[in-house]
């Protein structure tokens, strides 16, 4: 036996060799599934949106899923995967010492231990990054959710290894943490996987750093903890299969996964950047060019003397009207108009003019507005995904048309 | 003997935990004290005691990871 040999802790025995075999099967099926899916979203099936994430937020809650499913799923199987084959193997070892072959469910068990354990410590970081982006003004919010995207597209600059220079941005956990994540691997104790499984919240990976600025930018503990959660569980059926083939993938795999996954990846970082630019006030142009436009309506209040009054329906995903046509110069009398609405757009926000307000599930609520000079401006919710523009032109007549 | 520290140049990586994985399969091997791979440097530096480990597999501990390796620069 060479020193080469005795490193390695056992070598390949005919059945393990069939399940390398089974892995290639397994792998040229994933990616078949992931695209299916792709195609799925495409399609808008709204009814498979909703069991995940509500019908608010599915579609972007989808793009993190497919994001841990591709890229996501296979950055952190890369390293986790190592971790938890290491335990999986010196369990197997212990089974067969004592001649006792692992059935199924005893291979796949340490599997679900360790990914329950990863799901569950995710979904609490989620809720604290989201407690804590809460706290953030929304221009930070709006610079963290850019540089969220920016960092996303560097990711995919480093997948494809376009040059050095990106590598440069990436976060690589200090040795003491992988030591003692390595360490727990190798004990293989009845609550290795577990502890493992929670442990990995120690060891992300570079989209799993991004996902989580996503989770910081939501505002919310509960949507924090929702994108963490989805993420998450998209990276789960790797990790089960893992737990099926019980051996290492090899990067292959990766190079097959890169293109789809590196899409996926671009469109969340655009979605991301834009949120930014709205959150900070800037019309991106996209969601009102096509929309409804509203007028607001010339009421003359007792006391107040002349303002103009408009009404924005704030549905789950939408406003509506998207535009609201405004006279400058003149205050503003906004009704914010609600019913059963438990989506991100009751967190409402007028980056310019300083409104930051949570609307209520169902009625209205009044926003008094200054008079506003002519232009754009924006209105968003507090993620920075559903957008609209008050439209403010130059005053020309004190009356004005019709109420929205 | 005195431990050794050998420097790799590594292909392939295309983020931190590909480095977290080689070092892991680096330190497996017998003989090796500690293993410091850079993602963003693209090197991997190894120390070892050279009566028990070689250079060679090292090498094809990091291929066994995954990638290529062409040895750097060496020191003490």
């Amino acid at each position: 036996m060479t020193r080469s040999d005795r490193s390695r802790p056992t070598p390949p025995s005919p059945a393990r060799e069939v399940e390398i075999r089974l892995r290639h099967v397994a792998f040229a099926i994933v990616p078949f599934i992931a695209i299916l899916a792709g195609v799925w979203i495409g399609s808008g099936r709204a009814a498979f949106v909703s069991p995940l994430a509500g019908p608010d937020e599915g579609s972007s809650l989808w793009l993190i899923f497919f994001t841990g499913l591709s890229i996501g799923g296979l950055s952190c199987l890369a390293v986790q995967g190592g971790l938890l084959t290491a335990t999986l193997m010196r369990r197997e070892q212990r089974s067969q010492d004592s001649l006792a072959m692992p059935g199924m469910g005893e291979r796949l068990g340490p599997v679900v231990q360790f990914l329950t354990a990863k799901v569950i410590a995710y979904t609490i970081l989620g809720a604290i990054l989201g407690y804590f982006g809460s706290k953030i003004p929304t221009h930070v919010q709006g610079w963290l959710l850019i540089a969220v995207g920016v960092f996303m597209l560097i990711v995919v600059l480093q997948m494809f290894d376009v040059h050095p220079i990106f590598r440069r941005i990436s976060f690589q956990p200090p040795k003491r943490i992988q030591r003692l994540i390595r360490a727990e691997s190798k004990k293989g104790s009845p609550a290795g996987p577990a502890i493992l499984g929670a442990m990995t919240v120690l060891i992300p990976c570079g989209v799993t750093i991004a996902v989580e600025g996503l989770a910081m930018a939501s505002e919310s503990p509960l949507r924090g903890a929702l994108i963490m959660l989805t993420f998450t569980l998209g990276t789960v059926p790797l990790f089960l299969l893992l737990g099926f083939v019980a051996t290492n993938l090899n990067r292959g795999s990766y190079r097959l996964f890169r293109p789809l996954a590196a899409l996926i990846v671009v469109i969340i970082s655009g979605y991301s950047i834009l949120g930014g630019m709205r959150l900070l006030g800037v019309a991106t142009g996209i969601g009102s060019a096509d929309g409804e436009i509203g007028q607001a309506s010339m009421i003359t209040a007792e006391d107040q003397g002349s303002l103009q009054a408009a009404t924005i329906r704030v549905g789950a995903t939408s406003y509506a009207p998207e535009t609201v046509r405004l006279q400058a110069g003149i205050p503003t009398r906004l009704s914010m108009v609600t019913e059963n609405n438990t989506g991100c757009t009751r967190t409402f926000t007028i980056p310019s003019l300083g409104v930051d307000v949570i609307l209520p599930v169902s009625g209205t609520q009044i926003l008094d507005l200054p008079p506003i000079n002519p232009g754009r401006v924006v209105f968003t919710c507090g993620m920075g995904m559903y957008s609209g523009v008050l439209d403010v032109v130059a005053a020309v007549s004190p009356v004005g048309g019709t109420d929205s | 003997m005195s431990d050794v520290t050998k420097s790799f140049q590594i292909e392939g990586m295309h983020c931190t935990s590909c480095a977290m994985t080689i070092d892991w399969e680096i330190e497996d091997v017998e003989g090796v004290r500690e293993s410091r791979t850079s993602y963003a440097d693209g090197r991997t530096t190894v120390i070892f005691d050279p009566s028990v480990a070689s250079e060679s597999e090292i090498a094809a501990a990091i291929t066994r990871a995954g990638f290529r390796a062409q040895p750097s620069t060496a020191s003490r």
